[in-house]
């Protein structure tokens, strides 16, 4: 066990390292630089902030300078924006994202469970019929169709929230983003849990219990989560990744002071270490995630433990 | 009971505070920006986003008005030299820093040097003050720039050579003047809240990134009482439909832009918050000159209908352009002629289909070039018009649509064949329109050459006669349009979504509406 915990760690920093390299490297191929505005730079302009960037240095050598600050925790300047340090974007950003992501993640799973365990009980009624259609529709719906849609209905419409802003996390500017960013998970989480209880509640064991007179509620909580769950957390690793990336949407969809804003100003404006700060951070987010999964298998799977043995 | 009496005292109370508390409510403004300030130095700030704000946190020698004419700013009067090579520039008494810091000319001279510094990295043409471009290839000293303080109130320029629109260019953005004392400091970091110290209307406050940027009025402002509103949010939308939503939801008091789609439903419905200013620029069709030949380039000239473009395709608030390049913003400056006029469309076409011919192409031979695009709705809507006249004379030019970065990098590696373009001049003035094309200059992506039209606009230059300036200006523009350098499509309005409870709003060309001048009614 301990050395399937080990194993796994290892290849979480290679994968993490071959990650950021690769981007480095990518984001070069687009035609273009930091300094290529409307008004182009006159030539000594151009020459001087690309000598105190060190970008007339060559990509390898850049390279090399990146890796070396960022073992010490320096994710370097703003190209863009003189005198900010991309670690100043970060540190005001990723609360933003982290909160709305946290959020999203526990109103999916907290909701979308009990709704996919109802349908499942109830399976082939029309109550579930009719659940699992919103499920569909959630998952149909993209998230830059739905966000402004709530946005509107919701925001203009009915003036029953604020249609954007962050407003310093007011609770009121929570409510929209969040459920727009949970819904297409929900619905995943919903539609997972319900399919794996259904064949579940059909398994022998369970048909056991019920021989054995073991009261329903038992059944359910006790014995028949556990099996449920697995495909469940196995889905929240790239469900995650779902929420990340979408974050990014309804960021600028509602205006919001996330990171999600900087991956798409900062690639389009090409402020190339911004765009690696974030996808350090991105990318140390999904790698762990995945870590965590793969450990919370060898906890609710005891036949993953016994081969590991 | 008894302390239900006093519960219900202290409510009273209370309520009574918090009812009387609107006499000393601030009032607040909340501005709809189009992106967030790459920075708030005034002399790096290269974008649109960033003058809005800069204009209301510093004041200039002289500053735009309500209307965008230029006006008194730090300086109260000033007076120019007769050969036009001085500007002597008296400053109003008791100027001071948001920090209580007095401001004197000697916080000018060390303004002007540090703009003309390589190092600075501020893109503002060095040639028109004395010694500036030798200062910025770094080939004199800083100090011996033609700046002085003659005295702490008194500040003087001296330009390489006499120029007419010196004085309006002063109140760009460029020439705001910078605190030697919080950069000396700060360092690169000076322009953040709790650093930056400014002389303008209002002082910043917080600069959250990427959610708003919020100022408070500067009590140490020469004209502070004149300033009717407290504290101003810029939120940085660059979806203008969320911003769109929240103008609607009352969230925005004013917004800096709209989204193109809703025009129509804004002009129904929304008429009284729709204000439009007639930029001092325009959009225009770039044509690679290394690679068209003079009479593809007539043709091009021919073919495209601008009106139609306008009026029937984009639907805008725009103006197309129908007589020559420069706007016709000056009432005495001579009209051109232009290849256009009088024909019809009919004409035109046959004109330019029998050039097309003469040049080696034909309707089995056609051109094919590349119609490059940034990814605007309005330019996007152009181009699949200009598509389809451009094949009436033989040329097949799909679109070719790209991100702002790509675009930019291609049209200035000359990486291009024709390419939408367009920009605002910083002066209403007709030379600063013609400059996009002066030859050798780095903002000319054309590459057009010829000696005629740049020794037209230095000789415009060279004198200071109004006549004899604009009679030379009329002749470099004649050149170009003769030479097919550019087709100009239409100047363009900018349109800006206001509440009507904001007052003091007047059309600019500037497109800058610093909050000083707006009330809001209550």
């Amino acid at each position: 066990m301990f050395v399937y915990i080990l194993k796994r760690t290892s290849i979480a920093v290679p994968t993490l390292l071959a990650i950021i390299a690769l981007s480095f490297f990518l984001m070069r191929f687009a035609p273009g630089g930091p300094f290529d505005r409307e008004r182009p730079l006159q030539p000594e302009i151009r020459a001087a902030l690309e000598a105190r960037y060190g970008l007339d240095d060559p990509v390898f050598v850049q390279f090399w300078r990146y890796m070396a600050n960022l073992a010490q925790g320096d994710f370097g300047p703003s190209y863009i924006r003189p005198g900010w340090q991309v670690m100043d974007f970060i540190a005001a950003g990723f609360p933003v994202s982290f909160e709305l992501a946290a959020w999203a993640l526990l109103l999916a799973v907290s909701v979308g469970i009990p709704l996919g365990a109802v349908a499942a009980l109830r399976s082939n009624s029309r109550l579930d019929v009719a659940l699992m259609s919103a499920a569909m529709t959630g998952i149909a719906v993209p998230r830059f169709v739905l966000a402004p849609l709530l946005s509107l209905f919701f925001g203009v419409y009915l003036g029953l929230v604020p249609v954007g802003g962050w407003h310093g996390g007011a609770i009121a500017n929570k409510i929209l983003p969040v459920l727009a960013l949970a819904l297409p998970v929900l619905a995943y989480v919903a539609r997972i849990t319900r399919g794996a209880m259904i064949e579940t509640l059909h398994s022998e064991f369970i048909t056991v219990a019920r021989a054995k007179g073991m009261p329903a509620r038992r059944i359910l909580f006790r014995h028949a989560i556990k099996p449920v769950l697995i495909p469940v957390i196995s889905f929240l690793g790239p469900g995650a990744a779902g929420l990340i990336s979408g974050s990014v949407v309804i960021e600028r969809v509602f205006g919001l002071p996330g990171m999600g804003s900087y991956f798409v100003d900062g690639a389009l404006n090409r402020d190339y270490l911004l765009v690696l700060g974030v996808i350090c951070v991105y990318a140390a987010i999904l790698v762990t995630l995945n870590l965590v999964v793969d450990l919370a298998y060898a906890v609710l799977d005891p036949r993953t433990r016994s081969e590991l043995a | 009971m008894k302390a239900m009496k006093r519960l219900s005292l202290v409510l009273l109370a209370a309520g009574l505070a918090a009812a009387s508390l609107p006499a000393w409510a601030e009032t607040v403004l909340h501005r709809g920006n189009r992106g967030e300030p790459t920075g708030l130095d005034p002399q790096q700030a290269n974008d649109g986003n960033d003058w809005q704000i800069l204009q209301e946190l510093f004041e200039g020698l002289v500053t735009p008005g309500p209307d965008g004419k230029t006006g008194p700013g730090m300086a109260e009067s000033w007076t120019v030299s007769a050969d036009g090579l001085t500007y002597t520039f008296k400053l109003r008494p008791n100027l001071k820093w948001s920090d209580g810091d007095a401001l004197t000319a000697e916080d000018l001279v060390y303004s002007f040097r540090r703009l003309h510094d390589a190092k600075t990295g501020s893109n503002v043409n060095p040639i028109l003050i004395r010694n500036g471009r030798a200062i910025r290839d770094g080939k004199a000293a800083p100090d011996t720039l033609g700046v002085t303080a003659v005295d702490p109130q008194t500040f003087e320029i001296t330009l390489e050579s006499a120029w007419a629109p010196f004085i309006d260019l002063l109140s760009a953005t460029y020439f705001l003047p910078v605190p030697q004392h919080a950069i000396e400091a700060n360092g690169e970091a000076w322009a953040r809240p709790g650093k930056l110290v400014s002389n303008g209307a209002y002082m910043l406050s917080e600069w959250s990134p990427n959610e708003h940027v919020k100022i408070t009025r500067n009590a140490n402002f020469h004209d502070a009482a004149g300033v009717s509103i407290d504290t101003v949010f810029y939120y940085p939308l660059v979806e203008q439909a969320t911003a769109f939503r929240r103008f609607r939801a009352g969230e925005l008091d004013i917004n800096s832009n709209y989204p193109f789609a809703e025009l129509p439903w804004i002009k129904e419905n929304l008429a009284d918050s729709f204000k439009v200013d007639p930029a001092f620029g325009l959009q225009w069709l770039t044509l690679n000159n290394k690679k068209l030949d003079v009479k593809v380039r007539k043709a091009i000239q021919l073919a495209v209908d601008t009106e139609t473009i306008v009026n029937k395709v984009m639907r805008s608030v725009d103006k197309p352009v129908t007589e020559g390049i420069v706007p016709e913003a000056f009432p005495d400056y001579p009209a051109v002629t232009v290849p256009t006029a009088g024909k019809t469309m009919e004409q035109r076409i046959a004109e330019a289909r029998a050039l097309m011919v003469e040049a080696g192409y034909g309707p089995d031979k056609p051109l094919k070039l590349d119609l490059r695009i940034k990814d605007r709705d309005t330019w996007k809507a152009t181009a699949v018009a200009l598509t389809a006249m451009l094949k009436e004379v033989y040329i097949d030019a799909p679109q070719l649509v790209a991100d702002s970065a790509t675009h930019d990098n291609a049209l200035f590696s000359f990486n291009f064949d024709i390419a939408i373009s367009g920009n605002v001049a910083a002066v209403v003035d007709p030379e600063l329109i013609l400059e996009f094309w002066r030859p050798g200059s780095a903002e000319n992506a054309s590459q057009y050459e010829s000696a005629a039209f740049a020794a037209a606009l230095d000789a415009s230059r060279k004198t200071t006669d109004h006549a004899e300036r604009y009679k030379q200006l009329h002749d470099a523009e004649q050149i170009l349009i003769d030479d097919a350098g550019v087709v100009p499509l239409w100047f363009f309005s900018w349109g800006w979504l206001v509440k009507p409870t904001v007052s003091g709003w007047q059309e600019s060309p500037r497109i800058l509406h610093p909050t000083r001048y707006l009330s809001i009614a209550n």
